[in-house]
């Protein structure tokens, strides 16, 4: 204001230096009663408008901090729910990566089970099969002495029996008689 | 009941045989007849065959015995096989031996040969025995040619096996234990 008010004394100090630009500038009474009425109207208004304008401000500004409040309030809500799914996908990404763990446990633990099962399995198989096997080594190895006893048997059966003559049972008779005399009483 | 009728047979056959003053070759006779009818399953069902008649009975005995035997000896065969009493013989025969030897405090020895001894080899096997097993003992000689070889006395339940058989059968245990 006091600029503006310079600005006109100054006009008005260079208007009578110079005519030639009265047609442009108006004149400096208009000037100063045009600046008088508006420092009346503005002080009016000012003096009357201004608590309304510093109503409507603050009404304006209540209008504009309040959808900035629920704004903020449910962008912390958002922020609050992000967080939350993320803790809960957090945990169901742990949770899933313990039943993955835990599966893969399970099924190693499971994996072991079997072969040690398949294991035990061809180990007793494998030692029946050797029993087995010495079972029917010792039957043949008894059946071949059977046969080799018997054949041997039959052998020195005709061996003997074309063998003993008279004197060969004399003699037996004899050595049976003497073995019985040395037995004991 | 069937040990009282082998009894009554045994002495019933003794006293006809030491009547006819023969009773110990009848008591050897029918000892031998006896092991051979053991040895002989088929000798043993002809002779036990209800539906042959005896005189065909009769007839094999004739043939199997025929002169070997005294006629006494064969005439108390053909009274047991008619009388149907062929399956008793043995005992009935073990029985009559037992007695004859009993009666001169002497005990049965059987004794199996692969071939027939001589009195004398007879005689000194029964002294032996007879010191080897504390009895007075009478031998009943039966030839068995399985034997091979050797000589097996039993004189009651003992028995004295010293065959070339035995010995054999000792043989083979022992190669099939190896």
């Amino acid at each position: 204001m006091l600029k503006l008010l310079a600005h006109g004394a100054l006009l008005a100090a260079a208007e009578g230096e110079s005519r030639g630009i009265d047609l442009v500038l108006p004149n400096m009474h208009e000037l100063v009663a045009g600046v008088i009425s508006f420092l009346i109207v503005f002080g009016f208004i000012w003096w009357k408008g201004r608590g309304l304008i510093g109503r409507m401000v603050t009404a304006r500004q209540e209008a504009v901090r309040r959808p900035l409040a629920e704004a903020e309030e449910a962008k912390v809500k958002a922020e609050g729910l992000l967080a939350e799914r993320r803790r809960e996908v957090s945990g169901a990404r742990d949770e899933a990566n313990r039943i993955i763990e835990e599966g893969r446990r399970s099924a190693e633990a499971a994996r072991a089970e079997i072969l040690a099962k398949a294991k035990a399995e061809a180990d007793e198989l494998t030692r029946r099969s050797r029993e087995a096997i010495e079972a029917d080594k010792e039957r043949a190895a008894a059946q071949m002495r059977d046969l080799v006893a018997v054949l041997s048997l039959e052998l020195a059966q005709k061996v003997v029996s074309g063998s003993v003559d008279a004197a060969v049972q004399q003699a037996l008779v004899d050595r049976y008689i003497e073995e019985l005399e040395g037995m004991p009483r | 009941m069937a040990d009282d009728r082998v009894r009554g047979y045994a002495s019933g056959l003794l006293e006809l045989a030491r009547a006819e003053g023969v009773a110990d070759r009848v008591s050897d006779e029918l000892y031998r007849i006896a092991r051979a009818l053991e040895s002989s399953a088929d000798l043993r069902l002809a002779l036990s065959d209800p539906r042959l008649p005896p005189e065909r009975k009769h007839g094999i005995v004739a043939d199997l015995l025929g002169s070997r035997v005294l006629p006494l000896t064969l005439n108390l065969v053909n009274l047991l096989v008619a009388a149907e009493r062929s399956r008793d013989l043995p005992a009935i025969a073990d029985r009559l031996a037992a007695l004859s030897a009993a009666e001169r405090e002497r005990a049965v020895a059987e004794v199996r040969t692969a071939r027939e001894l001589d009195e004398e080899t007879t005689a000194r096997l029964a002294e032996a025995l007879s010191r080897a097993t504390g009895k007075q003992v009478e031998i009943k000689a039966v030839i068995d040619p399985s034997l091979l070889g050797g000589v097996v006395a039993r004189v009651g339940d003992t028995v004295i096996d010293g065959s070339l058989r035995h010995r054999l059968e000792g043989l083979r245990q022992a190669l099939q234990r190896r």
